[in-house]
């Protein structure tokens, strides 16, 4: 299975965001898009995710187009967005609820990817009450709903404490393991070590990074 | 994501736990409306049974102004409605300042003279306070007019018939000719009935005082439960709703599912209401001239007559909230659209006090016309019209809504 984007375009009036933004990704990979904050790599995730309509460009896989194909799209795609896409007042169980029906939630739950992300132990908690790790677990959990084959992550571990992070990392080579493209915008080392591949997207160009460790050339780079 | 029935009942599960706190604090603003509406009632039914107080100042020694005053307080109908107390004229600018008589009458010196000698060119005087020439002082003014035109031409025509028999040389038909004119013109004044004849057509749309109020508390009731209901909006993911929007829960779906979760909540808030209210009107402390019988069966046809007035008010809400961001914008927006459309709508005074083109807006406004509704409701009246009214509304605050939205989620 391959990932391609290509010529992704966006502007907000006059202020181009994305110009021509193209890559590809095949399964079991990690793809870091790298960049200063609004440079615009969350937008061109919400685009992938259907959230936003591109002003032009083609997201394909294995030669099917994903931006028009909507159930397609939700087959194949998961989204978890930089904010925690949940509902405050209600728990774990009915936010899991939206995107499992309720026989699939248990098995998930008892042997599946929600047990891996550890939802169980919080599963009766209100979201207003969880800590950051949890809710970013919850996300996650329910972007994986339909098992898809490709996870768009905004940030995933922005903010979260080791032990969390450790819990979300695990999951994430657990998921590249099993064949599936990560595509991941960050600005965090951490997340970037889990990248088979950087891209640097500056001024709403996308080129191709190569992170050697050297936190200065890469800061300089950002900047 | 299952699609719409999904989403559906994750709101109502929003809704639900959301329902205990929504209910007490229902309870809370239905006690303090309900307040309200009873004092304000109690002050307008003791406007009603207040007695106007017409000093009368000046020389009243003649005995026929004297009996004429006297016969008006004691013997006349309008004594139900006016006291003539006699004061100097000092004492009745004192208590005319402190608002403690509505007006004085002045008998110059010298009316009966001038009376008696057909001049008639010392009027009575009226003096009222300043301000005070709203529909009260108009009535008063009209009603002094009338006392005093009554004893002053009435004892012109004694005195008149006097001067006739005297002159014709029947000076000894004089006490039985008096007496009998006395007595026909004191049948004439006092089986008259009364001065004026008044036709109550109730407050405001024919309801009487207290149904216009119970109607009306129950709109203002609605309007500030938008207020209430905050935490169901307050706690909206603008992520969810995008990345629902890009999961197949269009818009449409995802509006339709919280608006009907909304709703759910505000009519459960308004049973609750309704649940109070069996008890206040079986214990008989709020009577309404519509309902001759109080009971469950009438007051439940009117909850249900009340659904589309609810459906429309909440729409409006949603649609409020959706245009602004953040919970304190959100209340703050609410609670001046909850104040002034109530006040334009005719909530607090009825809208027929405003002028012409006041009221014509107030009218044209949502509330204005949930008001009419409910109001028409409550008299087991229907009217089209305004039931198309709301329809529109309701179309136009979920079209808006919806609307708001997709820009919202455009714009990223």
């Amino acid at each position: 299975m391959i990932i391609e984007l290509s010529g992704i375009q966006k502007a907000y009036k006059h202020n181009v965001v994305l110009k021509n933004v193209s890559l590809t990704a095949k399964e079991g990979s990690c793809v870091g898009i790298l960049g200063g904050n609004g440079c615009g790599k969350s937008t061109l995730l919400t685009i992938l995710a259907g959230v936003q309509k591109a002003d032009g460009g083609t997201f394909s896989c294995d030669g099917a187009d994903l931006l028009t194909n909507t159930a397609l799209r939700n087959t194949l795609l998961g989204y978890v967005p930089q904010d925690n896409p949940l509902i405050e007042e209600l728990n774990a169980w009915d936010n899991l609820r939206m995107w499992y029906d309720s026989k699939t939630l248990k098995r998930e739950l008892d042997q599946g990817v929600l047990a891996m992300l550890d939802i169980g132990s919080f599963l009766k908690v209100p979201v207003h009450k969880m800590s950051g790790g949890m809710k970013k677990r919850l996300s996650i959990g329910c972007a994986v709903a339909a098992k898809p084959k490709i996870l768009l992550l905004d940030e995933p571990s922005s903010a979260l404490d080791l032990v969390c992070k450790e819990k979300i990392y695990n999951y994430f080579e657990t998921y590249k393991g099993e064949g599936g493209i990560l595509l991941m915008a960050t600005h965090d080392l951490q997340e970037i070590s889990l990248c088979d591949q950087c891209y640097l997207l500056k001024d709403g160009m996308l080129t191709p990074y190569v992170y050697d460790g050297d936190i200065h050339r890469l800061a300089g780079s950002l900047s | 994501m299952n699609g719409f029935l999904t989403y559906l009942y994750i709101q109502l599960r929003r809704a639900v736990k959301l329902l205990p706190v929504m209910m007490t604090v229902t309870l809370l603003v239905c006690g303090c409306v309900g307040a309200f509406a009873v004092l304000y009632l109690g002050t307008e039914m003791a406007g009603q049974n207040k007695k106007y107080r017409i000093a009368v100042v000046g020389d009243t020694t003649d005995s026929y102004l004297g009996f004429g005053i006297s016969a008006l307080s004691v013997l006349d109908d309008s004594r139900f409605m006016v006291d003539f107390p006699s004061m100097t004229e000092e004492e009745a600018r004192r208590e005319l300042a402190a608002g403690k008589i509505t007006a004085y009458a002045k008998v110059p010196d010298g009316l009966v003279e001038s009376i008696v000698e057909g001049s008639n060119d010392k009027p009575i005087v009226f003096v009222t306070a300043t301000g005070s020439k709203v529909i009260t002082g108009f009535l008063v003014e009209e009603l002094t007019e009338e006392a005093s035109s009554l004893v002053v031409r009435s004892q012109s025509a004694i005195y008149g018939m006097q001067r006739i028999l005297w002159d014709n040389g029947m000076g000894d038909l004089w006490w039985e000719a008096t007496e009998s004119l006395n007595l026909r013109l004191l049948d004439m004044v006092l089986n008259r009935t009364k001065l004026c004849g008044l036709e109550f057509q109730g407050m405001a749309n024919g309801l009487s005082t207290e149904g216009y109020y119970f109607c009306s508390m129950l709109i203002f009731f609605l309007l500030l439960a938008g207020i209430n209901s905050s935490p169901l909006f307050a706690k909206k993911s603008r992520e969810l709703m995008k990345l629902l929007a890009a999961r197949g829960v269009s818009i449409y779906e995802q509006i339709a599912g919280e608006y009907l979760a909304y709703l759910f909540l505000n009519l459960c808030c308004l049973l609750g209401v309704f649940l109070v209210l069996v008890p206040v009107f079986k214990s008989g402390v709020i009577q309404l001239a519509e309902w001759e019988k109080m009971g469950v069966e009438i007051l439940a046809g009117f909850y249900v007559r009340m659904i589309p007035v609810v459906a429309v008010l909440t729409a409006m809400q949603f649609l409020l909230y959706e245009l602004v961001t953040g919970v304190v914008n959100g209340i703050l927006l609410q609670f001046i659209c909850c104040i002034s459309m109530a006040y334009l709508s005719g909530c607090f005074y009825p809208a027929g006090m405003f002028p012409d083109i006041l009221k014509r807006i107030g009218e044209g406004l949502p509330t204005g016309v949930v008001l009419r509704y409910a109001d028409e409701g409550l008299m087991g009246e229907r009217t089209l019209g305004i039931g198309f009214g709301l329809l529109i509304y309701l179309a136009v605050f979920l079209g808006v809504s919806m609307f708001a939205r997709s820009l919202r989620i455009q714009r990223g």
